[in-house]
């Protein structure tokens, strides 16, 4: 991607600029990935600002952003690129007359295959090719940012169809050939990690694990979002997350979940983290019962800070 | 530049990462682009190149510190020259001594740790290579390895002489200058003692040790979590194994009516075939496991594993039992593993620590559940066998295994104690399908495969 961003600093700047506060290392990774046209590999628990860094990305450098989903039996159909079978079939039906005056002159079926197999072209051509995401971002021809949302909820099979992409930039189709991109994109892939990624990619890739962020950059981040927040507040209920972080839970709170709390305690209009407050938002903060239950028998460990 | 970068490359190589040739060329082109006085740039760069999996982390961040930041030359930069002075005496003290100390031993006083790593590469690289000559080497290198050891541990009380002896100084600074000389030798002798740390990359003769190899019943404490972790790796591989059989194999029959609907879009041309999906789930699984503290972890994970597994299953249960079965399928749905286990004790009143009977415990499961075995129920016990010399009472077993689709049973046990006195696995046998030996998750994971395939 042609880059407007000089330097890592600059990185965090950009992301500031669209309410996402980066850490220098997620700032130094993105850079490195615009300037050695590497996809970069985005790994961490679910919620912690994987995906969000894209779109914040691309917010800020004003590119599109292309959005690739994955889940189980994602095919290249559904990724790279499908033939409109239906655009065919209705252009073989509107042009019969064209097909019969083609045939016309053949005496056998023979010769009159060999008349139409010289049009085929005609009909695998890119009029007729349907570009989904992947092809779509290397053929946009301006800049963009291509963003493989949980690659590892995919089959393996479709991490060796990114592979050819992800290296080269390049996605050869056997109707029409090699078809290079006119821009390179900047490619992100997240992944909760739910099952191993094979080396081929990860060989590709930047690597960036993005963790549960420090108490500092946590406080940052609420305020960013909410600056009307008490700085205080928001200091303590970064505390309390932080120490239900420890507990021994099915789902720890991550970001996006702390953002949903300061939502809450806005709306709720409380001013205070304590025993009371605490009890009644716990369920914005953890999934599950079991992990409720546990919070609230360990109240005094988790708001030992607030 | 690219040296210390290639070298840094090998000691990680040695922590047991794996870097390959283009990961080394990715991480010097990422130099070229930030700031290398920046620490935190000059990290990231080496780190989003070199690092391939989270797990690998900790190892590259120990090597790093190791390699790039000596915590002591920070600590010495901050104190005086006074200071300074003293341990250059101490140094010339020790270029000086009889015992003819190393130049790479002296180098670390100096706060060049360097020198050590360099010389822990060299000896590990011909200590791992087959050649014969390299070998000799190698031995050698692991001999160098020794008498650097030795000269280090002696340097430790040369200098706690040195610094009791230097009354000049006040005590809080004699007392400084021994501690900082005792971090730099001790850390070098940690380097010297170093191990591969990575995930893979375990060298044979420490394969034995590995997690997935180790008997469960000699797990220790700080083994649990890497196990669960172990566990759920287990898991993940055989969904993917799972999927990509199903997929293979979709080709089963035709699905006639969801075709006739896509061709609609076709002008009634049957463009595409359309395949029925395979059933995804197979029967019932019904676990029961012997919680007496022998077989406790065993079970633990073999139901863990199961339920990470449970979208293969229609349905699964849990009973354990020690004198008596009780149902503990409702608090693995909702707890982690141990809270479950203690939940279910607990709201049980299973009373841990009492011995075993295998006889009553099929009975009262019989009596309490045996409805629940029907004839898509795959029934797995998890059990020793030691059932202490009360009676087997075979025939609530016969009755179960009758009912049930197919009856395992895991042993923890070796096979060659099936069949001592107070082991009633040879009784129950003849009314399993099969009765398999399963003390480590490796086993774990091979009966678990055919289970799920």
């Amino acid at each position: 991607m042609e880059s407007k961003v000089d330097h890592a600093n600059e990185v965090v700047e950009h992301l500031a600029s669209q309410g996402y506060v980066a850490s220098q290392d997620i700032a130094t990774t993105v850079f490195l990935g615009m300037k050695m046209q590497k996809p970069i590999l985005v790994e961490g628990p679910a919620g912690v600002g994987k995906t969000e860094l894209a779109k914040a990305l691309s917010k800020a450098l004003e590119v599109d952003l292309i959005h690739l989903q994955c889940y189980e039996g994602l095919d290249e159909s559904k990724a790279i690129y499908e033939w409109e079978y239906a655009k065919q079939l209705l252009y073989t039906q509107m042009l019969k007359e064209k097909i019969h005056e083609l045939v016309s002159d053949s005496s056998n079926l023979k010769d009159s295959i060999e008349e139409l197999s010289k049009q085929e072209d005609a009909f695998f051509s890119k009029h007729f090719l349907l570009p989904r995401p992947l092809l779509k971002s290397i053929t946009l021809g301006r800049p963009n940012i291509l963003l493989i949302d949980e690659i590892d909820k995919s089959d393996p099979e479709f991490e060796a169809y990114l592979l050819e992409v992800l290296s080269s930039f390049e996605i050869t189709i056997p109707e029409l050939g090699k078809i290079e991109a006119t821009s390179i994109p900047l490619v992100f892939l997240t992944s909760n990690n739910s099952r191993d990624l094979s080396d081929a990619l990860k060989r590709r890739c930047l690597h960036l694990y993005v963790d549960f962020p420090s108490n500092d950059l946590e406080a940052q981040i609420v305020a960013s979002r909410f600056p009307d927040l008490d700085t205080e507040l928001i200091a303590s209920m970064v505390d309390a997350i932080s120490n239900i972080r420890t507990l021994d839970i099915k789902k720890k709170p991550s970001i996006a979940e702390t953002l949903d709390w300061a939502k809450a305690l806005i709306s709720l209009q409380i001013g205070d983290i304590n025993h009371e407050s605490l009890t009644k938002t716990l369920g914005v903060i953890c999934k599950y019962q079991s992990d409720i239950e546990q919070v609230h028998n360990q109240m005094e460990e988790v708001l030992k800070d607030s | 530049m690219v040296n210390q970068v290639r070298e840094f490359c090998n000691l990680l190589k040695l922590r047991g990462l794996m870097v390959t040739p283009n990961s080394l060329n990715g991480a010097l082109e990422a130099l070229s682009w930030v700031d290398t006085l920046d620490l935190d740039q000059f990290k990231t760069a080496l780190l989003a190149n070199l690092v391939q999996h989270p797990l690998d982390m900790d190892c590259f961040e120990a090597a790093f510190t190791d390699y790039f930041l000596s915590q002591n030359n920070m600590q010495l930069e901050k104190e005086d020259q006074f200071f300074k002075a003293n341990l250059k005496d101490f140094i010339d003290q020790v270029k000086k001594s009889e015992e003819n100390f190393d130049a790479v031993i002296i180098g670390v006083l100096e706060g060049k740790s360097r020198g050590v790593m360099q010389l822990l590469i060299e000896a590990e690289e011909s200590f791992l290579t087959h050649d014969a000559e390299d070998h000799k080497k190698g031995k050698g290198g692991q001999k160098k390895k020794n008498t650097f050891k030795k000269q280090l541990k002696m340097m430790i009380d040369l200098a706690e002489d040195f610094s009791a002896r230097s009354f000049h100084m006040p005590q809080q600074k004699r007392e400084k200058l021994a501690e900082i000389i005792r971090q730099q030798l001790e850390e070098a002798m940690a380097l010297l003692d170093n191990k591969p740390q990575g995930r893979d990359k375990l060298l044979p003769w420490e394969k034995e040790n590995t997690i997935s190899t180790i008997n469960f019943a000699q797990l220790r404490e700080a083994d649990i979590s890497k196990v669960k972790e172990e566990v759920n790796i287990l898991a993940r591989k055989l969904k993917n194994k799972l999927a990509q059989k199903q997929k293979r194999s979709a080709k089963g029959k035709i699905d006639i009516k969801a075709m006739v609907r896509q061709s609609a879009a076709y002008g009634g041309v049957p463009f595409k075939l359309r395949w029925k999906q395979h059933k995804k789930t197979k029967g019932k699984i019904i676990a029961i496991c012997d919680v007496s503290s022998s077989v406790s972890y065993a079970a633990q994970f073999m139901i863990l594993l199961l339920y990470l597994l449970q979208s293969r299953f229609s349905k699964i249960r849990s009973f354990v039992f020690i004198r008596q079965a009780y149902e503990i399928t409702s608090f693995f749905e909702s707890w982690p593993l141990e809270q479950a286990m203690l939940k279910a004790i607990d709201s049980h009143k299973i009373r841990m620590g009492q011995p075993s009977n295998y006889g009553s415990s099929f009975n009262s499961f019989l009596k309490d559940y045996g409805s629940a075995v029907t004839p898509d129920t795959t029934l797995i016990i998890m059990g020793d066998g030691q059932n202490n010399f009360n009676a087997p009472q075979i025939e609530g077993f016969k009755t179960l295994s009758e009912r049930a689709a197919k009856t395992y049973w895991l042993n923890p046990e070796e096979e060659k104690f099936w069949y001592s006195a107070s082991n009633v696995s040879k009784e129950y046998k003849p009314f399993c399908d099969q009765m398999i030996e399963c003390a480590t998750l490796e086993q774990l994971g091979e009966f678990t495969e055919k289970l799920v395939f």
